[in-house]
């Protein structure tokens, strides 16, 4: 029974896309002819074939462009990776070739593997001198682990850059957006620093967002010192549940226990909304779900939202935002539009 | 008559096939125009390929820079007898596993809702949302042969190509995918 029943899907699937051959076909009548049942799951299938019709793929970029930048970047690839070393090499060969046929040979020999050990060197330092970028665009979360072992989960609308022989001299990374972090302890600092501030950690977990003037550091296990990045000197140290708070022109502050839960829940798809203004409410889930909002009416920016949405679809939130306002919500122009 | 309008089919096949010859000879051959050729025919087709597997408009950009890259550093690998397109769409798979083999990615499922919306927009037939939804969620192997074969319409035996599979395998591979997709379908009713 299982057995016809699979090759009964396989024949309904290759009569929709056209793949039949016609002794099959003539078993899929008969199969069909056999049972009501059959007949229905056919045409559930046929439904499912018809509305599985690709989905249109917006925001295409502009061909000429990327072809001029894929241009560039092969050029600046196999200049980098070719000719500099192997030139190098060959124009000391021919040197060589040269005194290696007059009678200075034990000397030509030991230069010749002397240059082949440098020009090694510098090839496995070449090699391992990439830096390392990931960035992530509205509405896309990723998770990125470190070659130290440390996790990185990443927001949305936001980037990571790792410098240079990470987990060599130092772990510094660069991070613009939001991220958390989960801090493998070893015997260097952890550094992340965003435009405005630096925050320095040994092993730990914490969140860190670095959006607009202002950095956000939130620890949920661990201790972390942050430092405002035009003021070394200026810096507050945070334990477990605890905040820091980097903005333009004041001295960092320090919140103690606070509720981790709330600041964390990106990663889980949570969104918490603390009694935040209708416009901080709009770009944040401009940014997690990738959409447009408007509010048309100026007077309802200045309302507060008190919220927690867990993993819900666009059109529920913004439902149930627009009942909380008494307000309502219309689709434009790609744009959802509250009013 | 009939057999008429079959040879000019053929021929036109024919000729199609020998252009593509054409040019991976001439790729082979380092020929810069002959692969900007292939990089304006091929963009938008493998932009929306890779799309429909990652979701992803920052990733896709990259990943198809990478299949490029590759294709070029490769060139002399070509197997001009070979079908060049199994071939691409066979590289752009193969990077596509390789990136979420390295970085695991949460965001993979997550997306499909978020997404979902953007693309249906004002016309949100419920069962057309929840298809992609389910389509995004589909095992990895079994997503590949059914974007392969519905989004992209290549044949049986053409997917087996790309993918180095059997036959039988897609065609195991599409009933699964069929099969999941209808009984996601019921449970949502």
């Amino acid at each position: 029974m299982r057995k016809t029943n699979k090759k009964f899907f396989s024949l309904c699937s290759k009569s929709l896309n056209g793949e039949l051959a016609d002794n099959e076909k003539r078993l899929l009548d008969e199969l069909l002819a056999a049972s009501e049942k059959n007949k229905r799951i056919y045409n559930e299938l046929k439904q499912v074939w018809i509305h599985s019709k690709p989905p249109a793929v917006q925001n295409i970029p502009d061909i000429d462009n990327e072809w001029k930048k894929f241009k560039t970047e092969l050029q600046m690839k196999s200049v980098n990776n070719n000719n500099s070393i192997i030139n190098f090499i060959k124009d000391r060969y021919s040197y060589l070739h040269n005194l290696l046929a007059r009678k200075h040979a034990i000397l030509a020999y030991s230069v010749a593997v002397l240059f082949i050990i440098t020009g090694l060197f510098l090839w496995d330092h070449y090699l391992t001198n990439s830096s390392f970028n990931v960035k992530t665009s509205k509405g896309e979360r990723t998770l990125i682990t470190l070659s130290d072992g440390t996790k990185v989960h990443l927001n949305c609308e936001s980037s990571l850059q790792c410098s240079d022989n990470y987990n060599r001299r130092d772990r510094k990374v660069y991070l613009e957006g939001e991220a958390y972090f989960e801090v493998v302890k070893n015997k260097q600092n952890f550094i992340v620093i965003t435009p405005h501030a630096t925050t320095k950690v040994l092993g730990t977990k914490f969140n860190v967002r670095a959006r607009g003037q202002e950095t956000r550091v939130v620890v949920k296990s661990g201790v972390v010192v942050v430092n405002k990045n035009d003021e070394k000197n200026d810096l507050v140290k945070l334990e477990t549940g605890e905040m820091g708070l980097i903005s333009g022109k004041d001295s960092p502050d320090r919140i103690e226990a606070v509720d981790t839960e709330c600041f964390l829940g990106w990663m889980e798809g949570k969104l918490f909304f603390r009694s935040q203004r209708l416009n901080a409410v709009v770009e944040e889930l401009n940014r997690a779900y990738d959409v447009t909002i408007q509010i048309s009416d100026s007077t309802l920016s200045d309302h507060t939202l008190t919220a927690t949405f867990d993993n819900l679809p666009f059109t529920s939130v913004i439902h149930s935002i627009c009942l909380t306002l008494g307000s309502e919500y219309k689709y434009e122009d790609d744009k959802y539009i509250i009013y | 008559m009939n057999s008429n309008v079959l040879t000019i089919e053929m021929q036109k096949k024919h000729q199609k096939k020998m252009s593509e010859e054409h040019l991976s000879e001439a790729i082979k051959d380092s020929d810069c125009s002959a692969f900007k050729m292939l990089y304006y025919k091929y963009y938008e087709p493998l932009y929306r390929y890779i799309f429909y597997r990652t979701y992803s408009n920052e990733l896709t950009k990259d990943l198809l820079q990478d299949v490029f890259t590759k294709l070029w550093m490769n060139r002399k690998k070509f197997d001009v007898s070979k079908s060049l397109k199994a071939y691409i769409y066979s590289i752009t798979s193969n990077l596509i596993i390789d990136y979420y083999r390295k970085r695991s990615s949460r965001i993979k499922y997550k997306n499909e809702f978020f997404t979902a919306q953007v693309i249906t927009g004002k016309d949100t037939a419920e069962d057309k949302i929840s298809i992609q939804n389910a389509v995004a969620r589909l095992n990895d192997k079994i997503k590949d042969v059914f974007i392969l074969n519905r989004y992209e319409g290549f044949t049986y035996k053409e997917i087996a190509e790309i993918q180095n599979i059997s036959i039988k395998t897609v065609e195991k591979r599409m009933s699964k995918a069929l099969k999941f997709l209808r009984n996601y379908l019921k449970e949502k009713e």
